[in-house]
């Protein structure tokens, strides 16, 4: 899955049956695309950066934003190494199958 | 009212802990119209090692962690914030990733230099402190058990703050009611004169609420239809004379307490959301343990945190207005 063009919004059937909490206290987020949207928000180092004009129209969690790539926030059960995001190239190479896999969805963020 | 993308995220980020702590619901003021019962002291030994426990837990996944001490006045138990921001900076050495910041209101009593050197010291560098207006009507509403007024000691202690050099933050909070209404003007001048150059201090003009405490009916707090319009005009006073304002007040931020990632600890151990309303029973969400784990009642956390689904406004700004409790059968 490739989001383009924008970050993608925030789903309208998310609700509080999406999460959960741990002995911690530590929030669990349950639904994928809900845990995706946080991710992709919190990972941003300004959250009113825009996108480079010069992408290629794929927008990643961590790049693009003003040409640089951003801090990477790997999934550690990738199985495909993740190059830096929209530099100098204007080419986008992450894709999102590489953050959020299925196998993941209990995780904490 | 609009609630930001990025506060939606950060309020259900699981690497973001927000404490806000108890260390004694006891105080040595006597406001008119405090909410609080002042019936329990200071913090248990098993609730300050829970804390601490709790943090050790969290560490290796936290990005950012803030405290925030509340009480009762916890500059009356100064010993437990040393106590527990000295755990906190061991976890620092061995997880350099997290942001720590750390705040606290107090009525800055006990808030002399070499305390608050001390504090700044230890990572506290944010601090909220309130004013009833000038000293006539300070000293009428924050007053000491016996009665006596309390203003000139302060003002004596946050003056003393302009001296201190680094960053730190202090928020004055001004108080306004219709006693003090037409004092308050002169009082804008008095802080503009001693801090209006220092933009480490920030003003907070209020206005002041019926909270819930036995002395509410003696409040007498502005009319409703022109609250709005008396504060501002009031802020725009004290801007145009050149004083910080405290930046909040200009953009909607919801209650810290939708924040799933937000827990008041008293000093018992209770977990609540809300500083205010203490006792009220949607308000217990459960309890923290020796061991650093929580007893929570999910269902009741997630009902707090209900408006930043339905991005209703008034369940942002009051979780508690309209609340209904899913545990009350």
């Amino acid at each position: 899955m490739i989001i383009g063009g924008k970050a993608m919004p925030p789903e309208k059937s998310w609700n509080t049956n999406d999460l959960d909490f741990d002995e911690n206290g530590q929030l669990i987020i349950k639904n994928p695309s809900l845990k995706y949207y946080i991710l992709e928000m919190m990972g941003k180092s300004d959250p009113d950066a825009v996108p480079n004009p010069n992408c290629d129209g794929v927008l990643i969690p961590q790049g693009c934003a003003g040409g640089q790539a951003g801090p990477q926030m790997p999934n550690p059960n990738c199985e495909t190494p993740i190059t830096a995001g929209c530099g100098d190239s204007g080419k986008c190479e992450i894709t999102i199958e590489c953050l959020i896999k299925p196998e993941t969805e209990e995780e904490n963020i | 009212m609009n609630l930001s993308e990025r506060m939606f995220a950060a309020s259900l980020a699981g690497n973001r802990l927000f404490l806000i702590l108890l260390p004694t619901e006891a105080c040595n003021f006597r406001c008119v119209y405090c909410y609080e019962k002042r019936e329990d002291g200071r913090m248990e030994e098993s609730v300050i090692q829970g804390v601490k426990n709790l943090l050790t837990r969290r560490a290796a996944d936290l990005a950012d962690l803030r405290i925030a001490w509340f009480g009762g006045e916890p500059l009356l138990a100064r010993d437990i914030i040393e106590d527990v921001h000295g755990h906190v900076h061991t976890l620092l050495e061995e997880h350099s990733q997290i942001r720590f910041s750390a705040d606290i209101t107090t009525n800055a009593y006990y808030l002399s230099r070499e305390v608050f050197e001390d504090l700044l010291k230890r990572g506290v560098t944010m601090y909220q402190i309130s004013f009833d207006g000038p000293r006539e009507w300070h000293d009428r509403k924050s007053v000491l058990p016996g009665g006596k007024g309390t203003f000139a000691r302060i003002w004596k202690n946050v003056t003393a703050l302009r001296q201190v050099p680094g960053e730190f933050k202090v928020i004055l909070r001004i108080h306004v009611d219709e006693d003090n209404l037409e004092a308050i003007p002169d009082f804008i001048v008095q802080c503009r004169d001693a801090f209006g150059q220092d933009s480490r201090f920030q003003f907070f003009i209020r206005a002041l609420s019926r909270l819930g405490g036995s002395r509410d009916h003696q409040i007498r707090a502005l009319e409703g239809g022109l609250q709005d319009e008396r504060i501002a005009a009031l802020r725009k006073l004290a801007s145009s004379m050149g004083l910080n304002e405290y930046c909040s007040q200009r953009t909607f931020t919801p209650c810290y307490a939708v924040q799933g990632n937000c827990f008041v600890v008293r000093a018992d151990g209770r977990i609540t959301k809300c500083t205010v309303s203490l006792d009220h029973p949607g308000n217990q969400m459960g309890r923290l343990h020796q061991n650093g784990t929580m007893t929570l009642n999910r269902e009741r956390m997630l009902a707090w945190m209900r408006g930043l689904f339905s991005r209703d406004s008034e369940a942002l700004r009051c979780p508690l207005s309209g609340f209904s409790d899913p545990c009350s059968g």
